[in-house]
């Protein structure tokens, strides 16, 4: 990973540009983070990044220490990121919109919607079986493996459980729009999760 | 919290005189690029469905061209959009026009029903404008009527004088 911004799906909505295209973009808003520690190495640039506001009330101890040491306001999750050398970025201030550049491709990566226990079609894509004609297999998986022989259902089989809410990455999505004075970032496309989740947005 | 949403799509908004409704006659004129060149492209018919949303804000225009029935819908806000111009109003019961698409023939294209209908509506806008003028004088003539009056009259006074006009209403 060479750059990294942490922000805020807010929602999406659709921008048009000068020469009348028209694309579905998502807004990001970018807030909420604090550089702790910029560790310098040889090839590459370590820092520590906290982010995300969650009641006091509900930061550890240990955690509150480290915000405190620095006289900060203390946020909800610390996470380390290998960066590329040149970047400007200083300790004591937040991660800086100014890393992306407009048009330049970049992946998200946060947690999808949780979907709850599903069935195989919604989970794993299978197809369903005829409604009608004395059919009586309409959303059932079918058969899960052989008989005596092997005489075991294989590790992995797809059957149905919980679906979503776990790590997602979009890839190779454009920026269409910074807007540094509101601290907006404009993706082209959706990404994932909802409204509200914290994403990273990530340049490798 | 300020809805950031609403704050880009209102920015992308061009400003648009042009006052149209479902039913009305109207013309637009779209810029279409063939290649290297540009060329403006003008397509009339009636509204017959309308969505407003701040820049995602689009019309539907039904035409008939040569007895088979076109719909194309536009963009308001896009910059392809040279021109818009309501050359008929007309007058319609519902929201969205889809009946259109069931009628055959001259049916189909008198939508505002008779042809007395489209007389009064082509005589319609020239009082619409007057009236305007005038309403838009009588404003202006209002508020230095209302300039003047509070000078001399204490402040608690026009309040009451708002009250009680709402009261009145209320129980009509």
């Amino acid at each position: 990973m060479k750059k990294v911004i942490i922000g805020k799906k807010i929602g999406m909505t659709q921008l048009i540009d000068k020469e009348g295209n028209v694309d579905a973009a998502t807004v990001l808003k970018v807030e909420d983070s604090v550089v702790l520690q910029v560790i310098e190495n040889e090839d590459d640039k370590r820092i520590v990044v906290g982010y995300g506001k969650v009641k006091e009330k509900k930061i550890t101890k240990p955690k509150k220490g480290v915000f405190a040491a620095r006289k900060l306001t203390p946020l909800a999750f610390i996470k380390e990121y290998v960066l590329d050398k040149g970047l400007d970025i200083k300790e004591n201030e937040p991660l800086p919109l100014t890393v992306f550049e407009e048009k330049e491709i970049v992946d998200v990566r946060g947690t999808s919607k949780g979907k709850g226990f599903s069935g195989t079609i919604k989970r794993w894509n299978f197809k369903r079986g005829p409604m009608a004609h004395g059919s009586k297999s309409h959303r059932i998986p079918g058969s899960i493996g052989g008989g005596t022989d092997p005489g075991k259902v294989f590790k992995g089989q797809k059957m149905a459980g919980h679906h979503g809410d776990k790590g997602a990455t979009i890839k190779n999505l454009k920026v269409l729009k910074i807007d540094e004075a509101r601290g907006l970032l404009v993706l082209k496309g959706a990404i994932p999760g909802k409204k509200g989740n914290i994403v990273e947005v990530i340049k490798k | 919290m300020t809805n950031y949403i609403e704050v880009l799509e209102k920015e992308q908004e061009k400003k648009i005189e042009v006052e149209m409704h479902v039913g009305d006659t109207v013309a637009i004129s779209q810029i279409i690029a063939e290649g290297d060149k540009q060329r403006v492209q003008k397509y009339e018919g009636t509204v017959t469905k309308m969505s407003n949303n701040h820049s995602k804000k689009t019309v539907t225009i039904r035409k008939i061209i040569d007895s088979i029935g076109v719909e194309k819908t536009f963009l308001i806000h896009s910059p392809l959009i040279k021109k818009i111009k309501v050359l008929k109003k007309g007058k319609v019961r519902r929201a969205r026009l889809f009946y259109l698409r069931d009628r055959v023939g001259l049916k189909a294209r008198r939508i505002k029903g008779s042809n007395r209908q489209i007389k009064d509506v082509s005589e319609e806008p020239k009082k619409e404008v007057t009236q305007e003028v005038k309403s838009e004088e009588k404003q202006e003539v209002a508020p230095v009527a209302k300039v003047e009056a509070p000078v001399a009259q204490p402040a608690v006074e026009a309040p009451k004088a708002e009250n009680t006009p709402k009261k009145t209403e209320t129980k009509a």
